[in-house]
């Protein structure tokens, strides 16, 4: 019943169980063996980029909080502090520490949502429910102090909204006692357990040098070896007065991504109670002044934002024309820089290995579906776009016939002649 | 007794005790059982009781569609044939006393064999289907029976070779009769446990059904009433599989047998003694089930090649070291 | 050689502690203070400056002057409940509310409008 050694394409996406947002991955197989890949990423595209350009800096940050639901406080820092170097704004410390706490929140949450999410992917589901329950703390933490579970609007030109009172303090502190203890159980457990080896083990390899090629950012390229940290590299809010590690692992394989990230957790859980222990009296924002006023006074010029986002390296790039509203935002995602490793790493792999692997990325398909713009540079097509290299990504990267780059009109009706054409027929 | 009241017993045991009736009320509590300890173990909550009864309701009314491209007759005829072969082994198991309740001189081969039918159904039906993630699963669930049918084979042999006999009842007989063979078999149990779990498709045998790779594997284009069918075919397999094996291994009603005073004699147990042995029957199989139930919470799924060898180079050794402890605990008649 | 089953012992003791979920609608859990939740407004109070429409990212609120009377209007479907009305708001009339609980189905009830003297 076996089939001979022709190939068969399986088509991973866009509707598959085991992706949380569409994206398709054609897979060539032969028998269980993947011997080519080819992704298409846009179908989560929705002109964010375009419709950055119409509104004003202050409503841009919750816009761009929205690109990505697990990543929002990382979005709207990078976001904030680079309007803030344009504007020229020196943040407060105590502001910048609790950018950095809720930062760190996050950063846990995140890991501990895709210690789940893997585990649903080698359905080893009981651990994916006890990291979610063990989420919770964070999350309820992240709600008390900010608002909300998930977009928590905690930035604003100049500083942060919110103040942590000393219960708050105490509470999380609380927490975070209970969750050290739970991290421990997953460090211990998790790696050792043999099956969990046995799935991950030698699976998804990426060698340093591969990750180095490719420009692998965050706990991808570190498990692999690469110490590539923005933190530590360019530190940001108050990333210089702490003390932490940067993890890295050497086997750059799935089982090291997981430990990677579990003690990445660790070293949050450090981090904030360091940030607690030394939150500095002040302000909570850079000036009194109301958002518009502040605008008025904005400057054009460029600007490029690194953040470390839990998925890696995220930078915002603001051209501002000297208007409250910016004249291009280009957001680059660290799920984007991460794609062309799962590329190279399914290719000799299982199909089995599939979800495993594109999980082990921690991709955010929501973040990566960008589309890149050139005002003045290259013309390239679809087809150019789409060829070459080991990834099929469908960015379109065009000229306009003017120098402003396409109205939100010209966007339309280039996608419907697109679609007219059978541009999706490729 | 006549031919009509022959007829007539027949038909109970087929259609309603324990047979079609019973089994189809077991199943949905076992299924039950299952999906509570399992969310109970995950900390969660857990569907109630009537929710597997629900499914299967909510599958019998959605549309039962048959795609362009499948072989249709082998499509449809598939879920039958899986129920048929699942529903019939119940009947050479013994049940509520060490007497099946058609037992004959061999059926521990006949249920064996008919157990297979319902992965064979699958494989067939899958790979009619006409889908590439069916036919995927097709072949893995045909991979993963090379690799489970042996070792519970030859698990299933061992208590057959202490008891000296084909018959399941008569090896449950022998059992109750000499209950010190229980720990004996305990390795061929633990083979014969994790094959089973294999043949469910649970966790970690999963593969074939693989939701997060295949989409339910060869069953993916299954819906509707053919569906519900397939899936009350896990249930009862699951049901008759554990009663299978506390038949095998664990001594079946015993110690219901003892307790009632008449230790498996054939046919005349009293009515006390035929409730004091389903009750243990309940008890027995209800263990089974929760021990698969924990093995589906803690471990992850394995790949295809990883059943292969698990199945292989650990368990077919074990079954066979089972055999021979049975072989050398015979011949040394350390058991009275 | 290493056994399988690392998670047993925990999985064990997890069959006594409490369920982690709690059975909603029948409980329902008490939101924090910051909590942002549906957008309330006391017409006393606001003088039709806009900064609340001005700056909505989400274009949720609508105010319309002229000379005496003020008309403020808010989607509820629009908003995206990222408080920044409230921030604005010179005169304090606009707080997040602790209601979550928003889900209809009547478009027309996520629309509200208040129509008053300056």
């Amino acid at each position: 019943m076996a089939k001979e050694s022709d190939e068969t394409t399986i088509p991973i996406g866009p509707q598959h169980p085991s992706l949380k947002e569409p994206a398709n991955f054609e897979l060539t197989v032969e028998g269980e063996e993947i011997t080519g890949a080819e992704l298409s990423l846009s179908y989560n595209h929705r002109g964010i980029e375009q419709a950055v350009r119409s509104k004003t800096y202050l409503e841009n940050i919750y816009l761009l909080e929205r690109i990505c639901g697990i990543c929002s406080h990382s979005q709207t820092t990078a976001f904030v502090q680079g309007v803030e170097e344009l504007l020229g704004l020196d943040v407060p410390d105590r502001a910048r520490y609790i950018r950095t706490l809720v930062a760190e929140l996050e950063r846990l949450h995140s890991h501990m949502l895709w210690l789940g999410v893997a585990g649903h992917e080698i359905v080893f589901d009981t651990l994916w429910q006890y990291a979610w329950r063990d989420r919770e703390a964070v999350m309820d933490s992240l709600e008390e102090l900010t608002g909300n579970r998930v977009h928590y609007s905690i930035n604003t030109i100049g500083g942060v909204r919110e103040d942590v009172e000393d219960e708050a303090i105490e509470t999380i502190q609380d927490r975070l006692e209970d969750l050290r203890d739970r991290i421990d159980f997953y460090l211990d457990t998790v790696p050792a357990e043999r099956t969990v080896q046995m799935r991950c083990e030698d699976v998804g390899f990426v060698s340093e040098d591969l990750a180095r090629d490719l420009c692998a950012v965050g706990p991808t390229a570190r498990a692999s070896g690469v110490p590539a940290d923005v933190r530590q590299d360019n530190p940001y809010a108050a990333y210089d007065e702490g003390d932490f590690d940067v993890i890295t692992a050497e086997a750059g394989d799935l089982l090291a991504r997981l430990q990677v990230r579990i003690e990445e957790l660790a070293e949050s859980v450090a981090i904030i109670e360091q940030v607690l222990e030394d939150l500095p009296e002040g302000d909570l924002k850079a000036s009194q002044k109301p958002p518009q006023a502040l605008l008025a006074g904005i400057e054009s010029g460029d600007v490029l934002s690194r953040y470390e986002a839990p998925r890696g390296e995220l930078s915002h790039f603001i051209r501002s024309d000297g208007s409250d509203t910016p004249e291009r935002v280009h957001v680059r995602v660290p799920t984007l820089a991460n794609w062309s490793t799962v590329v190279e790493a399914l290719k000799g792999s299982y199909i089995a290995d599939t979800p495993i692997v594109v999980a082990g990325i921690d991709p955010c398909i929501s973040c990566t579906s960008r589309i890149g713009v050139a005002v003045d540079g290259d013309e390239a097509t679809l087809a150019d776009a789409t060829a070459g290299g080991g990834v099929g990504i469908n960015d379109i990267e065009t000229t306009s016939d003017t120098d402003e780059g396409y109205t939100l009109d010209d966007l339309r009706e280039y996608g419907m002649e697109w679609y007219e054409n059978g541009g999706d027929q490729l | 007794m006549s031919i009509a009241a022959d007829l007539g017993e027949s038909l109970f045991y087929m259609l309603v005790f324990p047979g079609f009736v019973f089994l189809f009320g077991y199943a949905f509590v076992a299924e039950y059982a299952d999906r509570k300890l399992y969310a109970r173990l995950q900390n969660r909550v857990g569907p109630p009781l009537v929710q597997p009864f629900a499914d299967f309701v909510k599958l019998l009314s959605k549309e039962s569609i048959v795609p362009e491209n499948a072989e249709e007759t082998i499509f449809e005829a598939a879920p039958i044939v899986a129920l048929a072969g699942v529903l019939t082994p119940i009947l050479y198991v013994p049940v509520w006393s060490a007497e099946a309740a058609l037992a004959f001189q061999g059926d521990l081969v006949v249920v064996l064999f008919l157990l297979t039918i319902p992965s064979f159904a699958l494989i067939f039906g899958g790979w009619h289907s006409r889908n590439a993630f069916g036919q995927i699963g097709t072949v893995r669930t045909l991979t993963q029976l090379f690799g489970y049918e042996i070792p519970f084979f030859l698990a299933c042999l061992a208590p057959a070779v202490a008891a000296g006999t084909w018959s399941i009842s008569g090896i449950a007989s022998f059992v109750a009769s000499s209950p010190l063979y229980i720990p004996v078999f305990a390795v061929g149990f633990v083979v014969a446990l994790l094959s089973l779990q294999a043949k469910l498709e649970r966790i970690p045998f999963d593969v074939p059904e693989a939701e997060t790779e295949l989409v339910t594997g060869a069953l993916v284009e299954y819906s509707g009433r053919k569906l519900a069918l397939f899936r009350l075919t896990k249930n009862i397999e699951l049901v008759v599989g554990a009663a299978l094996l506390s038949a095998l291994f664990l001594g079946g009603p015993y110690p219901a047998g003892a307790i009632a005073g008449a230790a498996g004699t054939a046919g005349t147990v009293g009515i006390a003694g035929a409730i004091l042995g389903f009750a243990v029957f309940l008890v027995k199989t209800l263990v089974i089930v929760f021990a698969l139930t924990i093995l589906r919470a803690v471990l992850a799924r394995f790949r295809i090649e990883q059943v292969v060898s698990v199945f292989y180079l650990w368990l077919v050794p074990l079954a066979l070291a089972q055999l021979a402890l049975v072989l050398v605990v015979g011949t040394a008649e350390v058991i009275p | 050689m290493k056994l399988p089953g690392k998670l047993i012992p925990e999985a064990l003791k997890t069959l006594g502690k409490e369920s982690a979920t709690i059975r909603y609608p029948e409980e329902s859990r008490s939101m924090p203070d910051r909590f942002r939740g549906r957008v309330a407004f006391d017409p006393d109070g606001c003088t039709g400056c806009g900064m609340c429409e001005r700056h909505c990212a989400a274009d949720a609120i609508v105010v319309e002057s002229d000379g005496s009377e003020i008309s403020w209007s808010y989607d509820e479907s629009a908003c995206m409940f990222c408080g920044q009305c409230e921030e604005s708001c010179p005169t304090s009339v606009i707080t997040m509310s602790g209601e979550y609980d928003l889900a209809s189905s009547d478009p027309e009830s996520f629309e509200t409008s208040h129509t008053f003297e300056r």
